[in-house]
């Protein structure tokens, strides 16, 4: 069994790794999120090359990386162009270093399997009939465009690998400082990562709290227009 | 409704036509007389006074902007193709977020689409087929951009909803000339001008389906 985290630095991330089977650990101090290919030359060759049983294939791989979203402005500074423009500029260096990751397994047909650490924060519940919408109180405030953005893009750009090869979930560890959620989420995504890649938990995104989940596509019907 | 102001943003589409043709006497803008680079200079010359305005925009996002296929292959390419799509976006995130500093009452209607968005459920419902497998074999960069080209577009509408901002996205699904186009646009100008408390408003809209996508933010 190949495990591949990413994130190494905060208490969570261990947390995570704690639960782990054996894995490779990537972060800050030894991967250069702005360089993808640097990574993929250097260690994709040495993944493939370690496959010697049918166990070590697919790859697992655990995301818990800050996306730098906190550091670009706030939304309410985004009162000019390029200070919006400056937020994807800021955001994209670490969703491009998974795309380009994902894109790669792909384009090599490599099996992966990726739990990755999101929010829920943006997304939407669909309901067929009006009347069945909650109330308007409850939603009736703006969102935080840069956080909601973020999350969203970093979604998009991991449901957009999904292949017959790669499936990704997404988890939200909604409270995390709260009790003891930092255990419980870590042990809860150890028992994710390493579910069949048959399970019908891919492709979709999931809140550690509430045990809500987010799917697309209502019944696959849709096409882009 | 001499009391308020219908603002149509896109003139060019046939489906902008058509949604044209059933408003109430509206103010036209497009590239011809708009330069979406400079929303400022938008904002100086029609944001001269406090009646409501009712806005419906049907413009590109350039999500399609005539790049290379490969464009994102790179991180400059990547970053090259949010430059491209944020100028329209930040238009209109920066129009209502001035209207909603000068307290004019606004009601958006604007395209988009619900390819990207979610549906909710609870655990017991986990086992539904996973069916998000790119059943029509769309390449993956393009679904990357358009998915994320209507999400950033809802973002920056959903975080301008204020007591005098109200927005609804609709998704005008398998859109094609004749009955279905102009159903759309009749829907689209009733949508427009509906009251401000109607359970419709910061929602998003199919209008194929008539399925309605809302953020149920309690879960952080």
């Amino acid at each position: 069994m190949k495990t591949w985290m990413f994130g190494a630095s905060t208490p969570f991330s261990k947390e995570i790794i704690k639960n782990l089977h054996n894995p490779i650990v990537f972060g800050r101090h030894n991967v250069d999120y702005t360089m993808p290919q640097k990574f993929i030359k250097e260690h994709i060759p040495q993944y493939v090359s370690s496959i010697i049983s049918p166990e070590d294939s697919p790859l697992n791989i655990v995301i818990n990386v800050n996306l730098g979203e906190h550091t670009a402005r706030a939304s309410r500074e985004l009162t000019t162009l390029p200070t919006f423009k400056s937020v994807f500029l800021t955001i994209s260096p670490n969703i491009f270093f998974f795309y380009s990751l994902l894109s790669e397994m792909n384009r090599l047909k490599l099996p992966v399997k990726v739990c990755y650490v999101t929010s829920t924060y943006g997304n939407t519940s669909m309901k067929n009939k009006k009347e069945h919408l909650p109330a308007v109180d409850k939603i009736d405030y703006p969102i935080d465009f840069k956080y909601s953005s973020a999350r969203l893009v970093q979604q998009s750009a991991m449901m957009s690998q999904v292949s017959d090869t790669c499936q990704v979930l997404g988890v939200n560890p909604s409270q995390l400082d709260v009790d003891d959620n930092i255990s419980k989420y870590a042990k809860e995504i150890a028992e994710l990562i390493y579910k069949s890649p048959a399970d019908n938990q891919w492709n979709k995104i999931y809140c550690l709290k509430s045990g809500g989940w987010y799917g697309y596509f209502g019944d696959g019907k849709y096409t882009i227009e | 409704m001499a009391d308020t102001k219908t603002w149509m943003f896109g003139t060019t589409s046939d489906f902008s036509k058509e949604i044209i043709k059933n408003l109430d006497n509206p103010v036209c803008f497009g590239r011809h007389n708009v330069d979406y680079n400079d929303p400022d200079k938008f904002i100086k010359e029609h944001v001269v006074d406090n009646t409501p305005v009712n806005m419906v925009i049907n413009v590109n996002l350039n999500n399609n902007n005539m790049l290379p296929t490969d464009s994102i292959q790179t991180l400059p390419g990547y970053k090259k193709y949010f430059m491209t799509i944020t100028t329209n976006i930040f238009f209109f995130f920066r129009l209502l977020d001035e209207m909603n500093t000068l307290k004019i009452p606004v009601r958006v209607c604007y395209v988009t689409s619900t390819f990207a968005n979610t549906r909710w459920y609870l655990g017991e419902e986990k086992m539904r087929p996973n069916i998000y497998v790119n059943n029509h074999k769309i390449e993956k960069d393009h679904v990357f951009k358009y998915s994320s080209a209507r999400l950033i577009q809802q973002s920056a509408m959903n975080s301008n909803i204020s007591e005098t901002c109200r927005v609804v996205g609709v998704n005008p699904a398998e859109l094609e000339d004749g009955d279905v186009m102009t159903n759309y646009a009749l829907k689209i100008s009733e949508m427009v001008n509906k009251p401000v408390d109607d359970e419709q408003w910061n929602r998003i809209y199919c209008l194929k389906g008539g399925m309605w996508y809302s953020q149920p933010m309690w879960e952080d």
